[in-house]
């Protein structure tokens, strides 16, 4: 018998109605459930998975309700917005990313100040936690540590097809938490990998690599040039367009290890001078409160406190949240700092290295 | 743009299309038409290619500009042709050997088209020049980027062509059939398996005996699939289009011997080698000794074309040497050249093509690795004994295969709580891989064959959906790098 022929055009008619169909159907479901916030608030109910701060930050910053927002890098992962919430009364929405360039604080802060979004139609910004690293500043001005996804950040809607026909966004954001119902505690979202028992001295020194040694030292005013540009580009702008907002900077708390990276690159003088010139220039504006933690020698001393040699444990976040509450570590003027980087100086200076190398080969 | 992008599929080739049909249909007659179906191809080529950054563009336009003015030379002047062939080698080696920190995209391939068409318009093998036509060859979007080296007559006959028929249905299933396939074999099997190969080759160290083959393995596919998805897309494009572009690519790893694999592998590249480089160093005309030798520089010149390194060029000989021999034995055995020919039994032909097709993957080995000590490393975990104390798959490099969609199957059955339950994608994915390799037909000749019904459409649709939903990660291919 034969068999019956089909019309190529037909056919052809098939595939492209069931294509259009499937990818209506798909988009549809992305844009109700929108799993990155990318179009609209997060549904009532949905149990929505945050842990990709590339892809959900943009969104959050955009479409969530907020009155303060935690800017920075890995050092800023482990703060609970509770104790915000608790110890200020502030609703904090958590937009850290890992490894994060001055340009990195820079890009999500302009999509929180942007103009006519839900989080700026609901609230001012009444404050930015805002951890600054300070080696990040010799970073080139436009320098991101990872590649965005720019659909997600710019306003082109050709684009976001990226994100509407995207396998991931399917089945790890939307189907993926339909089937688990374990929506992320949006108050330790991003927060770091490590346990409890990876904060202590052992893992911290088997992980360690003392850098190679420098015998020249560093010219004092080498780091002050690329300082100077990156905050005046990247963090200062929001500052001085924004008297509304408290900023919050805190020069996170370095383990001891940082600083015999910093003696064994031998620019100690020079990144003093940079700690000094960057604080200096930050403590001339009236709505920033300035922290600084890297003087507590209890802490920084302690590699028990460490998962590496600058990450942290968790309880560290929570003190840094009381301090800003309660004004503890706070630094008003460019001679108070001067003091304490000296008492940083005299830690370094009195820490026994060669005690902690021979102990840990 | 490469064939596996949204903007590719959704946009450029609908509209590339619509515009070729309106053309054929409705816009001017004769000469006139033929002019604007080049313009309208060469138009549409320059925005498939703009997107690469201004290196490559400029690179691009350099080469054009000097090869159509040489080209000028040689049909109305008739100065000779190497000259330009040497300018051409050298714009190749300061690119591929300068200190430029990018190399610009396609180079290799331009380039030496550019060396077929100027030797072909000395040799009056093209009969003349004329700006549109070369243009239009050298441009044309389906093979710029990673071949195949078309031939300059096959490609402009079929573009001079389009100006007497329009696209019509039949055409444009086949097209699409096989340009799903080629998508398919892109996205979901070689980038399935470039995970697999990429954290091999970044976790050395840690390989046993039996990661170590699953990761050359895994590269060997890699590649298959990446390089044959390409040239089944740029296929599936020329026939849409209602033009047949040269095969590139024949179910190499069926090959029974070395020679037969480099018929059936980048088939226009052989072809060019064996015209451009092994003829004029004399074939096999010179006797037995300089045969040899003449294959043995074709396949260090074909090293030197793939890649910087002594990995590549080590890749080339481990291939050439292995022809030489080949060539060797067919004369010991007295087939001569016809080494392809001997066909015993099934089992003897099986054995052959594990044999050549495990040769092809450990030189795979040395093309995929940074150094020639990182390929040594990896096949020397497959030769340590110690390296086989345990016959256990690393689970890390098993976790690099659980695809989504394969797990979401997985976990509404009992597989996950098995012992082996981690290990079961990668298998699966291997075995799937090994099967379309070993025991299918060319995606060419199925594309062709398959009964289409609505059925087959609407699988086709969901396996094309399927590919679209993975574009999200964009990969590049690998041979665009070359």
């Amino acid at each position: 018998m034969k068999k019956k022929e089909y019309k190529p055009i037909n056919l052809i008619m098939i595939f492209v109605a069931l294509s259009v169909a499937i990818l209506f159907a798909v988009s549809a479901i992305v844009i109700y459930v929108d799993p990155f916030f990318h179009y609209h608030t997060p549904r009532e109910g949905f149990p929505y998975v945050v842990d990709n701060q590339l892809s959900q930050n943009p969104g959050m910053a955009r479409n969530m309700s907020y009155d303060s927002c935690i800017i920075g890098s890995s050092m800023t992962v482990n703060f609970h917005t509770d104790d915000f919430r608790e110890l200020m009364g502030l609703n904090t929405l958590k937009l850290s990313y890992s490894g994060a360039y001055p340009r990195d604080d820079y890009n999500i802060l302009s999509i929180v100040y942007e103009d006519g979004t839900y989080a700026r139609s609901t609230s001012d910004v009444k404050a930015v936690f805002l951890g600054l690293d300070i080696p990040t500043l010799t970073a080139a001005t436009d320098e991101i540590k990872y590649p965005l996804p720019m659909y997600l950040y710019d306003k082109n809607l050709i684009n976001d097809v990226k994100y509407l026909w995207n396998k991931d966004v399917l089945l790890e954001y939307i189907f993926r938490p339909i089937i688990q119902r374990t929506p992320s505690n949006m108050s330790e979202i991003y927060a770091s990998w490590w346990t409890e028992e990876y904060y202590n001295i052992d893992f911290v020194m088997h992980g360690y690599e003392a850098p190679e040694p420098v015998l020249e030292v560093m010219d004092e005013e080498l780091l002050i040039p690329q300082t100077k540009a990156n905050l005046e580009e990247n963090i200062i702008p929001f500052i001085e367009n924004h008297p509304e907002t408290t900023f919050y900077i805190f020069i996170p708390p370095y383990s001891i290890l940082y600083w015999n990276n910093v003696l064994t690159e031998n620019h100690m003088d020079a990144t003093m001078n940079q700690y000094k010139f960057a604080v200096e220039e930050l403590l001339s504006y009236d709505n920033v409160r300035l922290f600084y933690f890297q003087n507590m020698e209890e802490v920084v001393t302690d590699l028990n406190n460490y998962a590496d040699y600058t990450h942290y444990k968790p309880e560290i976040n929570h003190y840094m949240t009381e301090c800003f509450a309660n004004g503890e570590h706070e630094v008003t003027s460019g001679e108070q700092f001067e003091a304490e980087l000296s008492k940083m100086r005299d830690i370094v200076e009195r820490f026994d290295f060669e005690e902690l190398f021979r102990k840990y080969p | 743009m490469t064939f596996n992008s949204y903007i590719f599929i959704f946009i450029f080739l609908p509209v590339f299309l619509l515009g070729l049909y309106l053309l054929q249909s409705f816009i001017g007659t004769g000469n006139r038409k033929k002019t604007y179906i080049r313009l309208w191809i060469i138009a549409c080529s320059a925005i498939f290619f703009v997107g690469y950054g201004m290196l490559s563009l400029w690179a691009l336009l350099l080469s054009i500009a000097f090869n159509a003015l040489w080209g000028f030379l040689i049909d109305k002047k008739g100065v000779p042709a190497l000259p330009g062939v040497l300018v051409n080698v050298l714009f190749l080696c300061f690119f591929k050997y300068g200190t430029f920190t990018g190399m610009p995209i396609a180079v290799s391939f331009y380039t030496f088209q550019q060396i077929a068409f100027l030797v072909m318009l000395k040799k009056k093998e093209i009969e003349k020049f004329e700006l549109l036509e070369y243009l239009s060859y050298i441009l044309f979007f389906p093979k710029i980027l990673q071949g195949p080296l078309a031939d300059y007559r096959k490609v402009t006959d079929g573009i001079n062509t389009l100006k007497d028929r329009r696209i019509n249905s039949a055409d444009v299933l086949d097209g699409l059939v096989l340009f799903v396939f080629g998508l398919s074999k892109k996205v979901l099997l070689s980038d399935a398996l470039g995970l697999g190969a990429d954290f091999g080759y970044s976790n050395l160290a840690g390989l046993s005996a039996i990661d170590a083959i699953i990761v050359a393995l895994c590269y060997s596919l890699q590649l298959y699939f990446d390089f044959s998805g390409y040239c089944d897309m740029a296929e599936g494009v020329c026939k849409m289009m209602g033009m047949d572009l040269d095969v590139n690519f024949n179910a190499p790893y069926k090959a029974k011997n070395i020679a037969e694999f480099w018929d059936r592998w980048h088939i226009t590249l052989t072809k060019f080698f064996t015209k451009y480089v092994y003829i004029p160093l004399g074939g096999s005309r010179k006797g037995t000794f300089r045969t040899y030798l003449n294959i043995l520089i074709v396949f260090f010149v074909s090293g030197i074309w793939h890649g910087t390194g002594v990995s590549f060029i080590v890749w080339g000989m481990l291939h050439g040497i292995l022809m030489v021999i080949t060539r060797i034995y067919g004369r010991a055995k007295g087939t001569g050249d016809k080494v392809a020919a001997g066909s015993t039994s099934k089992v003897t032909d099986c054995i052959k093509i594990f044999l050549t097709f495990s040769y092809v993957t450990v030189a795979w080995v040395f093309f995929r690795a940074n150094t020639v000590a990182d390929a040594l490393t990896l096949l020397g975990k497959i030769i340590t004994p110690s390296a086989w104390s345990g016959l256990r798959v690393g689970i890390k490099l098993a976790e690099c295969f659980q695809l989504d969609e394969i797990w979401y199957i997985f976990k509404v059955t009992p597989i996950p709580s098995l012992s082996f339950g981690g290990y079961v994608c990668m298998w699966l994915i291997l075995l799937i891989a090994l099967i379309f390799v070993f025991a299918l037909k060319p995606a060419r000749d199925l594309a062709v064959k398959i009964r289409k019904t609505p059925i087959a459409m609407v699988i086709i649709a969901f396996l094309f959906i399927w590919c679209t939903l993975s574009l999200g990660n964009v990969s590049t291919f690998l041979y665009v790098n070359f």
